[in-house]
């Protein structure tokens, strides 16, 4: 009867934990920073057609203030608002070396966990979906591109088709 | 708390073909496949075809002067002639063995897309088609400066036939549509379409058949159509076959599309001429081991019967509509179960198809989420993805019992009020 695995799903409780699923129902930074300097790349999903960008505005090379928005799963959502929440204030390579270590986590480098601010390492459950990675990833990808390139403000992605 | 309810619905609704048939099911008795729309799971019969003729018949048809190669090209042959007559056409030569639909669909927009369409043409296809019926057409449409139309459709997903009748005239050289979407599992109305479109135009008309012969019964020689499209890997058989019927005066207008061995007749030095129909469509060694593979898919099928294999799909259709009424916040798109094939395409409240397909997989449940390759469906739905469980002959009641329990657990676990 199938309901054994459910009630003995461990994989499963560990990747939608109350963290993740608190995030998904209520996700921090959602919209694109109001500002004309404001950086946006967009990442897709192929495999199910979700689109997200992520938008950040740069003061020097600190990140002043950071948001997202478009469509996406539980997992999708979840890490990009647990990203809004950790990238504010970090300097560009402080931001760029923790996507880095995001990245690792979520390809199972569990070691990386101890060094994932806030509430990220509760993504680890992600890592062991490797279907679901992509998911994960897409705001992670999209910070990367929207600051990687500092000396030029890239241009407004066009609006996210839904 | 379900084990009475399992146990009627056993009862009431066992598969069709034996489950122990199949291996990978008999292999992983509480696997609940429920992704046979993107794929069906093959019967011992197919596997022991495919290794009967490596074992026994391998050697590259048409080409040698020797016993060996004589039995592979005709067991090459018999595949064909079986396959043409389980889907209704008596001239087996009608039969181009491709890939599978999307090649079949290629050869067509090139073969005779190529010939036939010039600007000013228009080209009309639904809002339903797989990528694999709209991007060929889409792009022979930009190569040759031809009007792209797209017919709407009604609000359960069926095509607008009023829409259609009202885009056809005098300049529409091709009408390429579904037999069965297979997103969504609507079934297309052929002989209506067929009516209207000859009525109309003198266009060549294409008829998507990867979701359609696997389903219902098919009978290409009455059916009406130019070119029937279809995927042997949807229908038990081995991944890598499937082809194109048509008729011989289309064929006829067709230009070979791929070169190489086997499709000619002659090569001089500055021109070559064609071998006949249907090797001038096979360019290079044909896939013959897979070709007999999916004979011995169809023979399973035409045993079983393929008016049984409707009926028990939309009985088992009809038992998870009532099965999945008890599922608060579930939304089913398409038709009702009577105009549609076994397909459930489905959103639970605001739960992404992403986290249903997870989570249901942890149950044992495969099903698939995605925009199922057809994204302008997924546009009109308003939605980048839809969750699809879809039926098969080896499909019985403890297979949707599992998917309703599974959803039962997503909605809990994502607290989903709506």
């Amino acid at each position: 009867m199938p309901d054994a695995r459910a009630t003995g799903t461990l994989p499963l409780a560990a990747m939608y934990q109350e963290r993740i699923l608190e995030h998904f129902r209520a996700p921090h930074g959602r919209g694109l920073p109001e500002d004309p300097a404001v950086r946006v790349a967009e990442r897709r999903n192929p495999l199910c057609g979700d689109a997200l960008r992520v938008g950040v505005v740069l003061r020097g090379d600190v990140i002043e203030a950071v948001g997202f928005d478009g469509s996406g799963c539980s997992i999708a959502t979840a890490s990009a608002s647990m990203l809004t929440g950790t990238v504010r204030g970090q300097t560009v390579a402080e931001a760029l070396r923790l996507a880095s270590s995001v990245e690792r986590f979520l390809h199972g480098d569990a070691h990386v966990a101890t060094e994932l601010p806030g509430d990220l390492p509760a993504l680890a459950g992600v890592a062991r979906h490797p279907q679901r990675v992509g998911c994960a990833r897409m705001a992670w990808q999209a910070l990367t591109e929207a600051i990687a390139d500092s000396a030029e403000p890239l241009p407004r992605a066009a609006a996210v088709a839904q | 708390m379900t084990t009475s309810l399992i146990a009627e619905g056993t009862t009431a609704h066992a598969s069709l073909a034996p489950r122990h048939d199949f291996p990978l099911l008999a292999e992983q008795p509480a696997l609940r496949y429920l992704d046979s729309a993107a794929t069906s799971q093959k019967p011992q019969v197919v596997l022991d075809a495919l290794t009967g003729f490596y074992a026994t018949a391998n050697a590259n048809p048409h080409r040698g002067a020797y016993a060996l190669s004589a039995a592979a090209t005709d067991a090459y042959h018999a595949a064909r002639a079986t396959i043409a007559r389980f889907l209704g056409a008596a001239d087996p030569e009608t039969l181009v063995f491709t890939r599978g639909t999307t090649e079949a669909m290629n050869l067509v927009a090139n073969a005779w897309g190529a010939a036939h369409v010039q600007a000013g043409d228009e080209i009309v296809v639904t809002a339903l088609e797989h990528h694999a019926n709209f991007i060929p057409w889409q792009q022979l449409a930009k190569r040759t400066g031809a009007t792209f139309r797209i017919v709407e459709l009604t609000a359960d997903q069926r095509i607008d036939l009023d829409h259609l009748a009202s885009l056809l005239s005098s300049r529409t050289r091709v009408v390429a549509i579904t037999h069965v979407s297979n997103a969504v599992g609507a079934i297309t109305p052929v002989h209506e379409v067929v009516r209207l479109v000859r009525a109309h135009t003198n266009a060549l008309l294409v008829l998507d058949g990867a979701q359609g012969a696997p389903h219902l019964p098919v009978a290409f020689d009455t059916l009406g159509v130019d070119f029937y499209a279809f995927s042997g890997h949807k229908m038990l058989g081995p991944m890598g076959i499937g082809g194109v019927i048509g008729t011989r005066a289309r064929w006829a207008e067709c230009q070979p599309w791929q070169f190489g061995g086997d499709m000619i007749e002659w090569v001089h030095d500055q021109d070559s001429t064609w071998n006949v129909l249907p090797y001038r469509f096979e360019a290079g060694t044909p896939n013959a081991a897979d070709a007999v593979g999916l004979a011995a898919g169809v023979q399973y099928l035409a045993a079983l019967d393929m008016a049984a294999v409707r009926a028990h799909e939309l009985a088992l259709l009809d038992y998870a509509h009532a099965r999945l009424a008890d599922v608060e916040g579930l939304h089913i798109f398409g038709p009702p179960p009577a105009e549609r094939s076994g397909v459930l395409s489905f959103a639970l409240a605001d739960v992404h198809p992403h986290d249903l397909a997870t989570i249901l997989d942890e149950h044992g449940v495969c099903i698939r989420a995605g925009h199922h390759c057809a994204q302008p469906l997924m546009r009109r739905l308003g939605v980048s993805a839809t969750a699809r469980a879809s039926l098969y002959v080896y499909t019985d009641a403890r297979d949707i019992d599992a998917l309703v329990d599974a959803l039962v657990h997503a909605r809990r676990i994502f607290g989903a009020t709506s």
